[in-house]
């Protein structure tokens, strides 16, 4: 048999895939090339040092994957040199197996102390090299793992972190209007305050704690945030903004995690606010005057993501003045553990709401919270709204910008004979409006036919307190002289809710007809309902603050619209809205 | 004591314990034995020099390192004298019996270099 026809044998077997790049020190030339050469049938490109400077040279340049080192060498010994490998390879893993004909069990342990993660006998065998590679492999591989996952959910945590501030940063309340303070327990906190005005000037305030912090938390309170926040710029109720983000939670949160939220709906006015409390602790009203805890709403619902029908939900009414201060917190505050073990619990807090001047009700109670405290770290987030009742700003009608069409200044005879792009009539029945919120419905349909984003507020609340007007007064013949005062403002909200429970017939005809160019346009609303009607022509805005609660939204209306008027027997209401 | 009397005759040379470690690659088998042969003369110096100036540890590393390259390479004879002789030195025993070592060692490297000349390594 010629050379050349001689069977591969195992002497030259291909080479293995490229696994990586093997440093080799040794002082003693045989153990470098036998291992050497092993290591390049097992797929490795080698580097060789014969001392620990050299290793640590080589270490450097060469960025090897595994290190291969010797124990027992002139200079600096193979535990120096693991040493000096591992500081240099930071987060890196690199694998180091220490080589040594020494086989006492003192020096093998000594090995790993080292920093050795494991060892190989001289002289190496072959089967046992290729079963420790093996091995170093398979743990490398797990340490990069556990790296990458671990960058993974620092990232994550990071994201969620910047997302959830963001999300919750954007309030667009002016300051000084209401008092948050946030404590976080961990990274971040699993609670959130919105703010939002509603078209109809009222303020939306939601406070939500979220069962678990971090990750768990954000995944709930983006969604969350953003219902609160559409709907409300829309116009929806909070019950049916309640009842969105719960069904949203529902579908979206593991079992075990929900959102405890108290929702607070405060009338531009001050003078009335409706709350509903899902699982936080009683929210307080203090009295501006008495400095004392006048209302106190305790939490009838269940917290929002645990059933999946959310029915029953009820806005409280409250009665309230200005200067009265409603405090929302969360449990966190209550539960504040200080460093004896200590609860502050409710009577302290009640304490310090009651004792002072209600305007410092904050400062209190941050003060207090933080002289309990004192050092000890927080286990639960804190969060606590104090929120002055007061006037305040409704959306800004001064920038409504006022004008006709050109060549259309007779208003009279736009308003009969004016024809637009288009028509839309709908006609709704008394059974309809028992389960829906038609104002958001309408506006949003006009929103899109008209492209009048800019308009939505001023709109909504012309076709808002239109609405009311055909419902209230119309279809359930209430009498706004009810509302005269705050009392009665309640009771006008209880009546309406019962009559409308008991309405079994009635409509009403809805007509639009509007056109939109470049940013300017009108809109001519009818509407006539089946109802009454009323004495229209006695009709007249409200001249004193006595009269604060009736028929003020209808007036309110007309001052934003161009032209309004009531027809036949007070039930057909035309107005002309022009931008 | 005569380390003689009490060695048991060994094998100069086994092949098969390099060639198994180098898995069969007569290439690589080859190589070896020569950096083995070329490295030999300084392990030796490195012992005798040690001894001489006291500084018994260079001695004693130097004796490690031929010690495990014998035992690479198959060595037996020149392993075990090695060994012996790495043993004592890491006791810092120099006594007349450590040299006597030296001198054996160094005769079984000769009787080394013999065959592997013979088998023409």
């Amino acid at each position: 048999m010629s050379p050349e026809s001689r069977p591969a044998t195992s002497a030259t077997p291909t080479p293995a895939q490229p696994r990586g790049k093997a440093l080799v020190v040794d002082d003693e030339s045989t153990t470098l090339l036998i291992l050497q050469g092993l290591l390049r049938k097992e797929g490795f490109a080698t580097v060789a040092a014969s001392n620990g400077v050299q290793a640590i040279e080589s270490f450097e340049r060469e960025s090897p994957t595994m290190v291969f080192v010797d124990v027992v060498m002139p200079g600096m010994n193979g535990f120096e040199v693991a040493r000096h490998i591992k500081k240099r390879a930071g987060k890196r893993f690199v694998p180091i197996l220490f080589l040594t004909a020494i086989t006492d069990e003192n020096t093998l342990a000594e090995c790993i102390a080292a920093g050795g993660d494991d060892f190989l006998t001289k002289p190496i065998s072959p089967i046992l090299l290729r079963a420790k590679i093996m091995a170093a492999e398979r743990i490398t591989h797990l340490y990069e793992t556990v790296q990458r996952q671990h960058h993974q959910l620092l990232f994550e945590q990071q994201l969620a972190r910047q997302v959830y501030a963001k999300t919750l940063k954007d309030n667009t309340i002016e300051p000084g209007e209401m008092f948050i303070l946030q404590r976080p327990a961990s990274v971040f906190s699993g609670d959130l305050v919105l703010v939002e005005k509603s078209p109809s000037g009222a303020l939306h305030v939601l406070l939500g704690d979220f069962t678990g912090h971090g990750l768990a938390a954000a995944i709930g309170a983006l969604p969350a945030v953003d219902i609160f926040r559409s709907m409300t710029s829309r116009g929806y109720s909070p019950p049916e903004i309640l009842s969105e983000i719960n069904r949203k939670l529902r579908s979206f949160l593991p079992t075990g995690l929900f959102l405890a939220v108290v929702f607070v709906r405060l009338h531009q006015d001050g003078q009335a606010f409706s709350v509903c409390n899902c699982g936080l602790p009683e929210v307080m009203v203090v009295d501006g005057q008495t400095a004392k805890i006048k209302h106190r709403i305790p939490s009838l619902c269940l917290p929002l993501g645990i059933t999946s029908r959310f029915n029953g939900v009820r806005m409280n009414p409250v009665e309230v003045n200005p200067g009265d201060r409603i405090i929302i917190a969360t449990d966190g505050f209550v539960e504040v553990k200080n460093a004896d073990g200590e609860f502050l619990g409710n009577e302290r807090f009640q304490s310090l709401l009651e004792n002072g001047e209600p305007e410092k009700i904050f400062e209190r109670l941050v003060l207090g919270l933080d002289d309990f405290l004192g050092e000890t770290p927080l286990d639960d987030d804190v969060t606590l709204v104090v929120l002055p009742c007061e006037g305040h700003k409704s959306m800004d009608t001064r920038n409504v910008l006022f004008s006709l069409p050109d060549g259309t200044d007779d208003q009279a005879a736009f308003l009969e004979t004016g024809s637009g792009d288009w028509e839309w009539n709908t006609t709704v029945k008394s059974t309809l409006l028992k389960t829906i919120d038609l104002a958001p419905v309408l506006l949003r349909n006009l929103t899109d036919l008209l492209c009048i984003h800019d308009q939505r507020h001023a709109l909504f609340t012309v076709i808002s307190e239109l609405l009311n007007n055909a419902i209230d007064h119309g279809l359930l013949g209430l009498d706004s002289r009810i509302k005269d005062s705050p009392e009665g403002f309640i009771r006008y909200f209880e009546e309406r809710s019962n009559r409308l429970a008991a309405l079994t017939e009635g409509s009403i005809h809805i007509s639009f007809q509007g056109q939109a160019e470049a940013g300017h346009g009108w809109l001519r609303i009818r509407m006539e309902d089946s109802g009454e009607g009323f004495d229209h022509a006695h009709w007249q805005p409200p001249k004193t603050r006595h009269n604060l609660y009736g028929m003020r939204g209808l007036h309110l209306a007309r001052g934003l619209c161009k032209h309004l008027t009531f027809e036949g027997r007070g039930n057909i209401v035309k107005a002309v809205y022009v931008w | 004591m005569n380390p003689d009397k009490t060695r048991k005759a060994v094998l100069v040379f086994d092949a098969d314990i390099l060639m198994e470690q180098v898995m069969q690659d007569l290439d690589l088998f080859r190589e070896v034995l020569k950096a083995f042969q070329t490295d030999i003369p300084a392990h030796f110096s490195q012992i005798r020099e040690g001894i001489a100036t006291g500084q018994t540890g260079l001695a004693y590393r130097a004796a490690h390192s031929l010690k495990g390259a014998a035992r690479n390479v198959g060595a037996l004879e020149l392993a075990e004298l090695t060994g012996e002789l790495e043993q004592r030195l890491q006791d810092e025993n120099l006594e007349a019996d450590t040299v006597r070592l030296i001198v054996d060692a160094e005769a079984a490297m000769d009787r080394l270099c013999v065959q592997l000349d013979v088998l023409g390594l």
